[in-house]
């Protein structure tokens, strides 16, 4: 692997081509966990550990995978290691499983890991593959949290469960709803292409 | 070889799929024991709060110490004794339709049925942060000392109170309740015999 090409592959899928910011990706599960942050905080340790494995794995059998049937081929490798995670999870970790509960089928039919596969893993060695999906879990992780985070002050007046409302301030219930999201992350969207446009001008275009 | 033949691409398919298969079995049976396990201490932890007893150490132990299992009908019913060897409550399995899937637990009654002893979940899949908090503490504490009236259901505002934005799944709750209370009833007398 060349120097440097895990910190290119962090920096653009954190920030360049972040899946949720910039790609679109993984919404419909974003509208759905928000709304705690220990949740978001599960939901994409679930998401890295999957889309890393899965994009190592198909990036391992890339020169073997016929064309015709590749995705249904990467969605057999998906949800081969997400049910792994979720029965090992069951086994070790009885807590954090039923807490997770209902995020592990979620997890599958998470655009983002199909989007590695078909974007990156079909084409590049393993170990980049493997980086690639943590990086872009790891932008997907942190949307969520920001998001999350705003909900969570202002739908329950807490922070991961602690109540942090001290001045007993009323709470608004649409936070808690899945639409606020879909605003938060419309706002989120808006502030990064703004500050990316700016970049671009200063930079004259060279991050691309 | 052509990646893109047909006999390739059956072969490739049917032997990646019996390896995933393969390895995905082994695992789970692997750890079926682990997992059963861990379910059955949940089922148990469960029985043990709606009847109200904190486990001084070991939740295992003090399962074998206080519960008795009673089949009652086709149901599974457990019971626990008092010291005069009495018992002092009943906890019964609660299992209905939620918002989203099945909800199941347990209630708890006293021995003379005349109030709640309490109710807990070991099963339910409702929105996470809205029906999903049907699991939390404050929720399910309201039910404990609630009086069971026969021919009376247990309706919200009369000191237990429903959650706000997820009035599906509360009243999913409240109708499980009452069903299984009404059912708990026509066994009675079977049960304080």
């Amino acid at each position: 692997m060349k120097k440097g090409a895990i910190k290119t592959l962090l920096v653009r899928n954190v920030w360049h081509e972040n899946q949720v910011l910039r790609q679109i990706l993984g919404i419909c599960s974003l509208l759905a966990v928000t709304n705690l942050v220990s949740n978001s905080l599960v939901m994409g340790a679930g998401l890295i550990f999957s889309v890393a494995l899965s994009s190592f794995t198909i990036s391992l059998l890339r020169e073997f995978i016929p064309h015709r049937v590749r995705m249904i081929v990467q969605t057999l490798i998906i949800a081969t290691w997400v049910i792994l995670f979720d029965v090992i999870l069951k086994a070790t970790m009885p807590d954090i499983s039923r807490a997770l509960g209902p995020y592990v089928g979620l997890i599958i039919t998470n655009c983002i890991i199909m989007g590695r596969a078909e974007a990156f893993a079909q084409m590049n060695p393993p170990v980049e593959s493997f980086f690639d999906g943590v990086f872009a879990g790891l932008g997907y992780t942190i949307v969520l949290v920001i998001i999350a985070f705003v909900r969570e002050l202002m739908g329950f007046g807490t922070i991961l469960g602690y109540n942090v409302n001290f001045l007993e301030l009323e709470t608004w219930t649409i936070m808690v709803m899945p639409p606020a999201a879909f605003f938060l992350v419309g706002v989120m969207i808006w502030i990064v292409n703004n500050i990316a446009t700016r970049k671009q001008a200063v930079g004259g275009g060279k991050n691309g | 070889m052509n990646r893109d033949s047909y006999i390739y691409t059956i072969v490739f398919t049917f032997v990646l799929t019996a390896v995933f298969g393969t390895v995905l079995a082994v695992t789970q049976a692997y750890f079926l024991p682990a997992i059963q396990e861990n379910e059955a201490r949940v089922e148990q932890a469960a029985i043990l709060k709606v009847l109200g007893i904190v486990p001084e150490s070991d939740l295992i132990q003090a399962f074998e110490e206080h519960v008795v299992p009673v089949t009652v009908g086709a149901q599974n019913a457990y019971a626990v004794h008092g010291v005069d060897g009495n018992p002092d409550g009943y906890a019964w399995p609660l299992k209905g339709q939620g918002l989203w899937g099945t909800i199941r637990g347990y209630i708890g009654v006293s021995a003379d049925f005349d109030r709640l002893l309490g109710l807990e979940f070991v099963e339910q899949n409702e929105t996470p942060g809205l029906g999903g908090r049907i699991g939390e503490a404050w929720f399910k504490e309201q039910f404990q000392n609630v009086p069971i009236v026969p021919g009376e259901e247990i309706v919200y505002g009369s000191g237990v109170d429903a959650i706000t934005g997820a009035t599906s799944s509360s009243n999913a709750v409240l109708n499980i309740l009452n069903q299984t209370i009404a059912e708990l009833m026509t066994y009675e007398e079977v049960l304080a015999r």
